[in-house]
C-alpha cells in the first residue's frame, strides 16, 4: 500500500510551518501574482523561497498556485514570474489556464499540476492534459468515490482529491455569479461567495419558498470515513483546503488526518468517532462527506446558516518553555482564566490536561487571573515539557 | 460575420430554415447542456438533410462535462458523428477532443468552455491544436475580445444574443431545498423551466432550473449585441443566438434583427436586454484589474 501524500494549505509562513511541523507532506501557497488568494495573499517571492528553504531540508515540498483563469491583460510578467519561481525551487506550480500552463511548459521545467478549477471528471481529459506536460491533476469536488476509482484504474497521472474544507457548490472554474453579481471575476480570485447569499425562488411571480430563504450553500467537505477507500483506490495526494483559516485549525485538521492516514497504513484498527470528534474541535461550520458517498441530499446542503463553535477553544500559542521552572512563554489568542481546565495540542504527543495556576505578563511581570488581551505574552506554570508551536485549548469548552 | 442559431422545435423549422441565419447548433441528447430541443443520435442524420438541403451548416453540440461512466457512450456518439457529415463540433469536456481527434474529427472542434476562452494565448493555444474555432469566454469586454481577434489565428465564435449561463451545480439545489423545507413537492418543481431566483438586496430576478446535469441559473437580462455589431463584426467569424428561453417566432425576429443591423439599418425593441459584459469590467475587485 502506497500511502498518499498530505497536502495542506497555508496562508503566510507561520501557517507553512505548523502545517509541517503537524504533519503535512507537503503545502500549497499562493503568491501575490496569479493566484486566486492574490488579495490575501502573504507569499512575495522572498517568503515563497524562505517557505521552501523551510520545506525542503525536512523532505516537504512546496505548491506554488498559479490557478487564475487570465485575460490578456493579465499576463504581463507572468514568464518572469515562473521563470522566478523555478529558480526557487518549488517543488510544482498549479494552474487552471492553457495560458500559464503552455508559458510553464515553454519557458520554464516547473512541474504543473491542473487545478480543480478546471473541473476534471474524468481518464480522457486526464490523458489530453498528459500529452500536454501536466504531472498531477486535482480532480473536481463532484466525484463520488466509485468515480475517482474508475479514474484511477485509467490514469497514468497522479490524482490529487480534496478531503477537507471549503466546497464550490458549482463546478469549480464554471460560475460567473460573482462576475455577473458584483462585478468581481471569480475566476482572477474576486469571488464575492455569491452561492451563500439568501434568496427567493419564484414561479411565475409566485414565491414557492415559504418557510425560510433558499439556499445553495453546502456544508465543508469532511471525509474522514472514506480516508480508508481513498487510501485503498490508490490516490496520490489528499488535499485539505483552507489557506484562510487559523493555525488551530490548520494543526487540529493536518495532524488528525496524519495520524489516520498513518494507523490505516500500519494496518491498525481505526477508531473513527475519535477522528471526527478530534476534527469537530477545530471546525467552525457545519460537515458532510460532499459528493464522496454519491449524488448530494439534503445532508450536504447548509439551509439555516447556522454554524457550529469550535467546541475547544483556542487559548494560546506556546512561543518557548524553560525546562528548568517548567513555565511556558505563551501568546493569548483566545480568553482564560485561573482556574481553567486546558488541553496541550501538540504534534509531539497526546493531548494531555491541566488546569491553569498562577501566570503573569511576560512583559511586566504583572500577575494575572485572566488573559484576556489577544496576541499577550504570559509566561504560565505547566508541567508538561513543551515546544514552541504547541498550543493551549480549553478542555471543557 | 455568419448567423448561428440553436436548433428550435422541429414542428415549426421551416421559417428558420429559409431564414438569413447560416448555422444550426444542434445539441445531441444526452450529451447537450442547456439546449431547449436536444436531437438523439438516431434522429441526426435527419436534422442534418434538413439543414443541408437548406443551405446551411450544422453544429452540433456535445458540451456537457462527462463522468466516468458517460465515456463510452460519448465515444459512441463521436464515431458516429464522424461518418455523419456535420459541419462544427462544439465541446466543453477535453475528452471529446481526444474521441474527435481519433476519428478525425478534429477540425471540426469549436472549444465552448463558456469560462476558459479568455486570453489572446489561449487562443493562439488551441489554434496549434488544430481545431476550427473557439467561443469566447462569457464575461469578456469589447478590450478582451479585441485582444484575442489580434491573434488573427483561428476563426472566434460568440454567444453574442441570448440568457447566458453564470452558475452551473452538479447537485439537485432546487429538489433538495424542498426536500428539506417541504415548501412544495420537490417533483413538482424540480424540471420546472419557469422559476426565478432573487437575491435579497438585489431586485433581479436570475432564471433557474433542474435537470439531469444539476442546476443552472441564468443572468437576469438576456444578452444583446446590436450596439457593438460594428465591432463584433470586424473580430468575430460567428455571432451566436441562444434560443433556450425564447420561442420559434421570437427567435426568428432576432434572426431577421441581425440581418438588418449588419445591414446597417436601426434595430429596436430590445429594451429589456443588456450589454452583458461587453462595457463591464470585471476584475479581483469590482470594476478592476486583476
Amino acid at each position: 500500500m502506497n500511502k498518499p501524500e498530505l497536502l495542506a494549505p497555508a496562508g503566510n509562513l507561520e501557517k507553512l510551518k505548523i502545517a509541517f511541523m503537524y504533519g503535512a507532506d507537503a503545502v500549497f501557497i499562493g503568491g501575490k501574482q496569479f493566484s486566486l488568494r492574490a488579495r490575501a495573499s502573504n507569499f512575495g517571492l522572498k517568503e515563497i523561497e524562505e517557505a521552501v528553504n523551510f520545506a525542503h531540508p525536512l523532505k516537504k515540498k512546496v505548491y506554488v498556485t498559479t490557478n487564475i483563469i487570465p485575460h490578456s491583460e493579465d499576463l504581463d510578467g507572468l514568464i518572469e514570474y515562473l521563470k522566478a519561481l523555478e529558480a526557487i525551487g518549488v517543488d510544482a506550480i498549479i494552474c487552471a489556464s492553457t495560458s500559464i500552463i503552455d508559458a510553464a511548459r515553454r519557458h520554464t521545467n516547473l512541474e504543473i499540476h491542473l487545478s480543480t478549477q478546471q473541473s476534471i471528471t474524468n481518464s480522457e481529459a486526464i490523458r489530453f492534459w498528459e500529452k500536454r506536460g501536466v504531472k498531477r491533476i486535482v480532480l473536481a469536488r463532484e466525484l463520488d468515490l466509485d468515480e475517482i476509482h474508475q479514474v484511477k484504474a485509467q490514469s497514468n497521472l497522479d490524482l490529487e482529491v480534496f478531503i477537507h474544507g471549503g466546497m464550490c457548490v458549482s463546478y469549480s472554474g464554471k460560475c460567473t455569479l460573482s462576475n455577473n453579481m458584483t462585478d468581481r471575476d471569480a475566476n482572477r480570485g474576486g469571488c464575492a461567495h455569491s452561492c451563500r447569499w439568501n434568496y427567493d425562488l419564484f414561479d411565475n411571480g409566485e414565491q414557492l419558498n415559504v418557510s425560510m430563504p433558499f439556499s445553495m450553500s453546502s456544508k465543508d467537505l469532511q471525509a474522514v470515513k472514506q480516508i480508508s477507500r481513498l487510501v485503498d483506490i490508490g490516490v496520490e495526494s489528499l488535499k485539505i483546503e483552507g489557506r484562510m483559516k487559523s493555525v488551530h485549525y490548520i494543526a487540529t485538521v493536518v495532524k488528525t488526518y496524519r495520524k489516520l492516514i498513518d494507523e490505516l497504513c500500519e494496518d491498525l484498527t481505526i477508531d473513527l468517532p475519535k477522528y471526527v470528534l478530534e476534527i469537530k474541535k477545530a471546525e467552525n461550520r457545519l460537515t458532510s462527506h460532499g459528493f464522496m458517498e454519491g449524488m448530494t441530499t439534503v445532508n450536504e446542503q447548509l439551509y439555516n446558516l447556522r454554524s457550529e463553535q469550535p467546541t475547544q477553544a483556542f487559548v494560546g500559542f506556546v512561543l518557548d518553555y524553560d525546562m528548568t521552572n517548567q513555565t511556558a512563554l505563551v501568546e493569548q489568542r483566545n480568553y482564560f482564566e485561573k482556574g481553567d481546565l486546558i488541553e496541550v495540542f501538540s504534534p509531539n504527543f497526546e493531548p494531555i490536561s491541566f488546569r491553569v495556576e498562577a501566570f503573569i505578563d511576560a512583559e511586566t511581570g504583572e500577575s494575572l487571573d485572566v488573559a484576556r488581551h489577544p496576541k499577550q505574552q504570559l509566561k504560565l506554570k505547566i508541567p508538561i515539557p513543551l515546544k514552541p508551536y504547541d498550543m493551549l485549548r480549553k478542555a471543557n469548552a | 460575420m455568419k448567423i448561428a442559431v440553436t436548433w428550435q422545435d422541429k414542428k415549426n423549422i421551416k421559417p428558420l430554415l429559409q431564414s438569413g441565419t447560416s448555422i444550426f447548433i444542434v445539441g445531441l441528447a444526452p450529451l447537450a447542456h442547456r439546449m431547449k430541443h436536444p436531437v438523439d443520435l438516431d434522429a441526426l442524420p435527419g436534422v442534418i438533410d434538413q439543414i443541408h438541403q437548406a443551405g446551411k451548416s450544422i453544429w452540433v453540440n456535445v458540451n456537457a462535462l462527462l463522468h466516468e461512466p458517460q465515456l463510452d457512450e460519448a465515444k459512441r456518439a463521436i464515431e458516429t458523428l464522424s461518418t455523419l457529415n456535420i459541419d462544427g463540433l462544439l465541446f466543453a469536456d477535453l475528452a471529446v477532443f481526444n474521441f474527435a481527434d481519433a476519428v478525425g474529427l478534429k477540425d471540426k472542434l469549436i472549444y465552448y468552455p463558456e469560462t476558459y476562452t479568455t486570453s489572446d494565448h489561449d487562443v493562439r493555444f488551441w489554434n496549434d491544436e488544430g481545431i476550427q474555432s473557439l467561443i469566447v469566454g462569457r464575461e469578456m469586454t469589447l478590450n478582451d475580445i479585441e485582444a484575442m481577434a489580434k491573434t488573427q489565428s483561428l476563426p472566434l465564435s460568440i454567444v453574442g444574443h441570448g440568457y447566458l449561463n453564470m452558475f452551473h451545480s452538479r447537485r439537485p439545489l432546487v429538489e433538495n431545498f424542498f426536500k428539506h423545507t417541504n415548501d412544495q413537492n420537490p417533483d413538482d418543481v424540480k424540471d420546472k423551466r419557469s422559476l426565478t431566483l432573487v437575491e435579497e438586496q438585489r431586485n433581479e430576478a436570475y432564471p433557474i432550473y433542474q435537470d439531469a446535469f444539476g442546476t443552472h441559473i441564468f443572468r437576469a437580462k438576456p444578452l444583446a449585441s446590436f450596439k457593438v455589431l460594428d465591432k463584433l463584426k470586424v473580430w468575430i467569424d460567428t455571432l451566436i443566438i441562444d434560443g433556450l428561453f425564447f420561442d420559434d417566432v421570437h427567435v426568428l425576429s432576432m434572426i431577421n434583427d441581425y440581418e438588418q443591423a449588419l445591414r446597417g439599418e436601426a434595430v429596436e425593441g430590445y429594451k429589456d436586454y443588456d450589454d452583458g459584459f461587453y462595457f463591464k469590467k470585471t476584475g479581483l475587485n469590482k470594476g478592476v484589474k486583476s
